[in-house]
C-alpha cells in the first residue's frame, strides 16, 4: 500500500508540510518495497483548487493513505468518495520520523 | 421533557484538544468547553466563508438552529479571549459522516474509508486508539507507570490494579 506525506523539501530530513494542497513536495512511501520517493506537487503553483489537483496526481500514483496536518474543505469529500484514508498529524515531524512510524 | 437534540453533522474533528493562553496563569481559571458542533460552525462560517444558509445544510440543522450554535460558539470564544481562559474542544451532540479515530501514542487523527472498524493506528500501528464520538470507548490508565488497557464496563477504573506495577489505575 502506498502512503503520501506532504513534505516541505525533497529530502528525508525535511519537515512535514502543514498544508496538503500547497505543499511543495510529496513523499510517497511504499510499504511493500519499503522504498520512498519524492515528487513535485503539481498543485503547488495552481491559482485555485490546489487540493483537487494534488489529489488527482496522488490517485494516478496509486496512493491509498495521505498524511498531512490538515485537509481543506474541498479535498475532504473527494477523498471520502475515493476511499483514501486521511491521517492528520500536529507538530514538527521530519519525513524520516513518519516513515519510521509507518514501518512499524 | 424536551425533545432530544438532533445530531449535528461534523465533517471531521480538529487535530488538537485545546487552546491555552500564554503569558497568564490560566490554570486557576475554569476552562471553557467548546462543543464540536460549535467548532464546526466557526470553521464553516469564518474559515470556509460560507453563509448561514449553506452552512446549516452541511450540518443537517435548520438555519435558526445553526445561528444559535454559531452565536454560542462566538460568545464562548470571546469569553475565553477576554478572560484569558483555556478552550477545550469536546462533547456535544454530533455525528461524523465517516468514522474518525485518535491515536494516543503518536497523536495522529485518522478516518477509515468504507466504514471499516479500525483496530490499530494507521500511522504507527499502536492499538492505543480511541474512536471520536459522543460515547467513546474508554481506557484505564496506571497512575505510576502509564500502562493502559481497555475499560471493562461495570468495573470502576480505580478498583483495577495495574498488572505491571500493582498500583492503582484511573480513568483516562
Amino acid at each position: 500500500m502506498k502512503t503520501a506525506i506532504s513534505a516541505s523539501g525533497d529530502s528525508k530530513e525535511s519537515l512535514m508540510d502543514k498544508r496538503f494542497g500547497r505543499c511543495p513536495y510529496f513523499c510517497i512511501y511504499d510499504d511493500e518495497s519499503k522504498g520512498y520517493s519524492f515528487h513535485k506537487n503539481p498543485g503547488f503553483e495552481a491559482q485555485e483548487g490546489a487540493g483537487p489537483v494534488a489529489v488527482q496526481f496522488l490517485v494516478n500514483e496509486g496512493v491509498q493513505k495521505i498524511v498531512a496536518a490538515e485537509f481543506g474543505g474541498k479535498v475532504k469529500p473527494v477523498l471520502e468518495q475515493l476511499q483514501i484514508q486521511m491521517i492528520m498529524m500536529q507538530g514538527d515531524r521530519t519525513i524520516e520520523d513518519l516513515i519510521n512510524q509507518l514501518k512499524k | 421533557m424536551p425533545r432530544p437534540k438532533r445530531n449535528r453533522k461534523v465533517l471531521s474533528p480538529p487535530a488538537f484538544d485545546a487552546f491555552l493562553p500564554s503569558g497568564t496563569d490560566s490554570a486557576g481559571k475554569e476552562a471553557i468547553e467548546l462543543n464540536l458542533e460549535e467548532y464546526e460552525s466557526i470553521r464553516l462560517c469564518d474559515y470556509d466563508l460560507l453563509n448561514h444558509a449553506e452552512a446549516c445544510e452541511l450540518m443537517h440543522v435548520s438555519r435558526a438552529t445553526f445561528a444559535r450554535i454559531y452565536e454560542s460558539a462566538r460568545r464562548k470564544v470571546a469569553k475565553a479571549f477576554v478572560e484569558g481562559r483555556a478552550i477545550l474542544i469536546q462533547g456535544g451532540d454530533f455525528k461524523f459522516e465517516e468514522k474518525w479515530w485518535k491515536c494516543h501514542d503518536c497523536g495522529s487523527v485518522f478516518n477509515s474509508p468504507g466504514r471499516k472498524k479500525q483496530k490499530d493506528c494507521a500511522l504507527c500501528s499502536s492499538d492505543y486508539i480511541e474512536e471520536y464520538s459522543s460515547s467513546a470507548e474508554s481506557y484505564c490508565i496506571c497512575v505510576s507507570c502509564g500502562y493502559h488497557k481497555k475499560h471493562t464496563p461495570g468495573h470502576p477504573c480505580r478498583e483495577e490494579k495495574c498488572p505491571k506495577c500493582k498500583s492503582r489505575m484511573k480513568k483516562k
